[in-house]
């Protein structure tokens, strides 16, 4: 049983599974992953578009955010990222008139992108020179997470604010590391003490966020007939929730490329911590849009459910972690909309944390990209990634930054597999 | 994302005629709605989630417009047809905030009154 739940096979089907229901969930309206589709979809209702038109939009907004943003990580890593089978299924789901054709269909893509990326990972392995040590891709934005509260200090309350944060990080890391030599038995107490600190300084940032209280907060009346909406699709969310908090507690699916970098270095807690902080950056987009429009998240808020998963190995507790979670959500929803409208400090935080985070995944990622293009190609392959980035920004960013440097990466790592087959040197 | 530079750039384009705040993008998209304020600016991953998303539901699909996304390059052309159209809320890819926004803004000061 145990061999068969970690088998290749096992992942295909699981993350199929995801597909299915996500794009049910789609068809059904019941919940979209994409923020800018989900508030279209009262249109479908409407008249106002077709399937065929609001499918086409679905895909016109998210092609190119799996093409550039998100699949570049499933190929180095082997995690998927949610957003290429749930991206994939809201545009199946949208699109497709019949739910039977659609869950199959969706069925189909997420085993197909599930089976292509883990396909390539197998071929580059199998070069004269193989990728080498892959973790450097990872490293530098691992050691980077600790002080992503402390740069969304810096965005949201200014540079004497993010100087100040960065010195409690730094600070509050060197007394954990100090503790952790004495009494832990961590693998890494180093990254692990620097966990500790984000915690701390995060924690601070929120109470401070909370106590900030609007003037006079716009209404919530707006969203109390979708609240009602949202919670009759439980039935749907529930399950969804567990499929994908038991794909994350087997390392096959995260949330973000910041996650990825945890699972890749089997820094688990790491990816649990970025998974926290996802779910103060994206919170307030995921509810207001959820709310204004009836239409949940097949991932719920990202990405606490995956964050049940990376918190164990154990496939039954993630499970039934992700459906609690999802039923805390769907009780909490009016909560949450007086919490949009009436703690504008909570929101602002928010968006700074999502800033800090595209902004550290930016560096962090072009930083492993020169270190690990170095140790497989030497000097050619660092400055192959410096080009290339190079070329991506004076071109108009086709690439986002942030994967750039994971593409070019695997570019370097498959150029200098061939020239060795080839007999160079 | 990245709402402050947003303003920031917007207010260097012309200090005296352009007045820009940052705010939720509720109370921005109420704002428009209501009169308090002429347009509505964005930016996410895809230009059109976060960026968006909430103005696509209080002003309406008629009303907003998706300027740049990740795996396109911004157009300086598509966004000056987008303002003459009379849109009122943009949304654009985070890495293309540099570019885009001083030729929206532009085109926003440049357009006729009158002109919808």
């Amino acid at each position: 049983m145990n061999a068969l739940l970690h088998s290749e096979w096992a992942k295909a089907l699981t993350l199929g599974l995801l597909g299915l229901l996500s794009t049910v969930a789609a068809h059904r309206t019941v919940a979209v992953y994409h923020d800018g589709l989900r508030t279209s979809v009262p249109e479908l209702w409407l008249g106002e578009k077709t399937r065929s038109e609001l499918g086409r939009y679905a895909y016109t907004i998210s092609i190119g955010y799996i093409l550039a943003y998100a699949l570049p990580f499933p190929l180095a890593s082997g995690v998927m990222l949610i957003s290429v089978i749930c991206l994939g299924a809201d545009v199946i789901g949208i699109r497709m008139n019949s739910v039977l054709a659609s869950a199959m269909v969706g069925f189909a893509f997420a085993v197909a992108v599930t089976a292509a990326t883990d396909l390539f990972i197998h071929g580059v392995r199998q070069l004269p020179t193989p990728p080498g040590d892959l973790s450097l891709l990872w490293r530098p934005v691992l050691y980077g997470f600790p002080f992503l509260a402390a740069l969304a200090a810096g965005y949201q309350h200014g540079t004497r604010w993010g100087v100040m944060a960065t010195a409690g990080t730094a600070a509050v890391w060197a007394a954990f590391r100090v503790v952790l030599g004495h009494v832990g038995h961590t693998a890494d107490p180093t990254l692990t003490a620097g966990l500790w600190a984000l915690a701390v300084v995060g924690a601070v940032l929120l109470v401070i966020a909370f106590r900030e209280v609007a003037e006079s907060p716009p209404g919530t009346e707006f969203f109390e007939d979708k609240i009602r909406r949202i919670r009759r699709k439980g039935l749907i969310l529930v399950p969804l929730a567990a499929v994908i908090s038991l794909a994350a507690s087997q390392g096959w699916l995260a949330g973000a490329p910041l996650q990825v970098a945890g699972i890749a270095t089997d820094h688990r807690d790491a990816a649990l911590a970025v998974a926290l902080v996802s779910l103060v950056g994206f919170f307030p987009t995921q509810g207001m849009t959820g709310l204004v429009s009836g239409v949940w998240n097949q991932d719920g808020y990202p990405d606490w459910l995956l964050g049940a998963g990376y918190a164990t190995a154990n496939p039954a507790i993630a499970a039934c972690g992700g459906a609690v979670l999802m039923m805390v959500e769907l009780l909490s929803l009016t909560w949450v909309g007086k919490v949009m409208t009436r703690r504008p400090g909570v929101v602002s935080l928010g968006l700074a944390t999502r800033d800090s985070m595209d902004t550290l995944a930016a560096v962090g990622f072009l930083a492993g990209g020169v270190i690990a293009a170095f140790a497989t190609a030497g000097a050619a392959g660092a400055g192959a990634i410096v080009v290339a980035h190079t070329v991506n920004e004076n071109h108009g960013r086709r690439i986002t930054p942030t994967a750039l440097p994971v593409v070019a990466y695997l570019g370097v790592a498959v150029v200098a597999g061939l020239a060795r087959r080839a007999g160079w040197r | 994302m990245g709402k402050d530079r947003i303003a920031e750039l917007a207010r260097l384009v012309d200090p005296a005629e352009v007045s820009a705040e940052t705010r939720s993008d509720y109370e921005a998209a109420l704002a428009v709605k209501d009169g308090r304020a002429d347009y509505y600016i964005g930016a996410c991953q895809t230009g059109a989630g976060a960026a968006l998303g909430v103005a696509n539901a209080i002003l309406g699909s008629a009303q907003v417009v998706r300027l740049s996304g990740a795996g396109s390059v911004p157009d300086a052309t598509a966004v000056k047809a987008a303002v003459a159209s009379g849109k009122r809320g943009f949304g654009l890819a985070r890495p293309h905030i540099e570019e885009v926004v001083p030729v929206l803004v532009r085109a926003l000061l440049d357009k006729p009154v009158n002109s919808g």
